[in-house]
């Protein structure tokens, strides 16, 4: 019986799959596409590098490009880091090497590519 | 005593104290703000790109390295000679000299090892790395590192306390590899420099455990930080437990030198990028981590022009002269240069949180006050 269950499970998973964007946090984007992001961790601190994974699966465009940046749009600079962002696969991408110096008001964005076309999401975030 | 009798000494306690019936009082978000202040001693645990961190053997090496003038051309100068342990960790003046005249203050090696880059441009990204530099730069030690390796080889002393913390023996490390073992060797020794607690660092954990305030600090130096972290927006750039997030800024201090131009942060990085000892060399010995993202993601921006690393506050009081040039002699320049800011001297494209406190006598006292706490 128990077995018969595990083989209904592991025939099930690749049908099923796992929620595309599972834990992820929704966006919309300024052509009204949605994309996921998590941070990790969850709670960047000051000074501390952090990452964006970034999950494209709900969008209609085939992303495969994606720039992240931050500002304090209060205090008119950005970061003191250019992070990179590499394609983990077809829809997920992770953004690595940010580092928010100084605590406050932050604002970042996204831009995805797809093609010669591009979208933008932007969000922002209170960093103590 | 009677009730009437006690009314009378309290009134005329008032009278003479009037703070005491004048606590003053901290916002929840205040709060938030010193508690992140801290804790003291910050939690530290070894840094992962030197060998030798928090090696006992290793610490005592470079305690011995740090005052041993082999380290120098003609055994002139030890490490020890600017950084000095009588001034804490620093020199007292201005702008020093080694074999030549130095364009920048002698920094002081307290909690250093809290720090993510190292100069007064973050030219380094590791302890280790700062410190070879002055001992190479001709305008410092001005040493070959040919002849230390001859001179601490022959050294059955220190090659027999060396031999267990390398692999291989000390004669087969190339002259890259000797000056690295030295930086490291003095690094874990610098790691040790740290600050004691202060009366800030019990009046934070009050706060942070919960009391709504405490007399570890007078109603004076609680005025002052409260300017610290309001009106003067120190803690923007002032903040974590070593009083400084590591990284840079320009505050409009003169980067002109005797000789030139000091490019500050973006000579910094550019110096970074070449070096061969930064945490992307062969010479980072974290194999498996994350030790180096800062220095792979780093970017070098206009603005990086006339920033300069932003020390910390711990100790400020004791640790004249100030600015990475030395040429704000006392905290009250210091103060002043801040209360009458001159903005043109920012860049177009600095930093837009800095503009003139404009603050009265009673604000400068009351913020000199709290800094000479921390």
């Amino acid at each position: 019986m128990i077995r018969k269950s595990l083989l209904l499970l592991l025939t099930l998973i690749p049908i099923v799959g796992i929620a595309c964007d599972a834990g992820f946090a929704t966006l919309a984007t300024k052509d009204q596409q949605e994309i996921g992001i998590q941070l990790e961790p969850a709670e960047p601190e000051v000074g501390v590098p952090f990452i964006i994974f970034i999950d494209t699966c709900r969008t209609d465009a085939n992303i495969d490009q994606i720039e992240v940046d931050a500002i304090m749009p209060q205090h008119n600079h950005g970061m003191n880091y250019q992070p990179t962002v590499a394609q983990l696969s077809q829809q997920r991408f992770k953004a690595s090497g940010l580092v928010l110096h100084m605590p406050g008001l932050w604002q970042f964005s996204i831009v995805l590519r797809a093609d010669n076309e591009q979208d933008l999401v932007r969000w922002e975030m209170l960093v103590d | 005593m009677g009730n009437a009798r006690r009314l009378r000494w309290a009134l005329l306690l008032l009278c003479v104290f009037p703070g005491l019936n004048n606590a003053v009082e901290w916002s929840a978000s205040e709060k938030a703000l010193i508690t992140s202040l801290g804790p003291w001693p910050a939690p530290w645990f070894g840094d992962p790109t030197n060998r030798f961190s928090e090696d006992q053997t290793a610490v005592s090496l470079g305690q011995s390295l740090f005052f041993d003038r082999r380290l120098s051309k003609n055994e002139a100068l030890a490490c020890a000679d600017c950084h000095r342990p009588d001034t804490y960790f620093s020199d007292g003046i201005s702008l020093n000299r080694g074999f030549a005249p130095l364009e920048r203050h002698t920094p002081s090696l307290l909690n250093t090892r809290l720090q993510n880059w190292f100069g007064w441009s973050g030219e380094h990204d590791s302890l280790w790395s700062q410190s070879i530099r002055p001992i190479i730069s001709p305008a410092e030690m001005a040493a070959d590192i040919r002849l230390i390796r001859e001179k601490l080889a022959a050294d059955d002393d220190f090659t027999k306390a060396l031999q267990p913390l390398i692999e291989g023996p000390a004669t087969a490390l190339d002259d890259d590899e000797w000056l690295v073992t030295i930086g490291k060797l003095l690094a874990a020794y610098q790691e040790t420099l740290v600050s004691g607690r202060t009366r800030f660092d019990a009046f934070r954990d009050a706060l942070a455990g919960g009391a709504t305030s405490s007399d570890e600090l007078s109603n004076q130096e609680q005025q002052g930080l409260k300017i610290f972290l309001n009106e003067g927006r120190c803690i923007l750039c002032h903040g974590s437990a070593n009083l400084s997030f590591g990284e840079f800024g320009d505050i409009g201090v003169s980067f002109f030198t005797a000789t030139g131009v000091d490019k500050g942060r973006y000579g910094g990085i550019q110096a970074l990028q070449k070096s061969p000892y930064n945490r992307l060399s062969r010479f980072n010995d974290d194999r498996q981590g994350t030790s180096a993202t800062r220095t792979e993601h780093v970017t070098l921006l206009h603005r990086n022009w006339g920033e300069f690393r932003v020390p910390s506050l711990r100790n400020v009081g004791n640790t004249a002269p100030y600015m990475h040039n030395g040429s704000l002699l006392t905290l009250d320049d210091v103060i002043d240069f801040y209360s009458e800011l001159d903005e043109e001297r920012l860049h177009f494209d600095g930093e837009k949180i800095l503009r003139p406190l404009n603050l009265s006598n009673e604000q400068k006292a009351a913020l000199k006050a709290m800094l000479l706490v921390f």
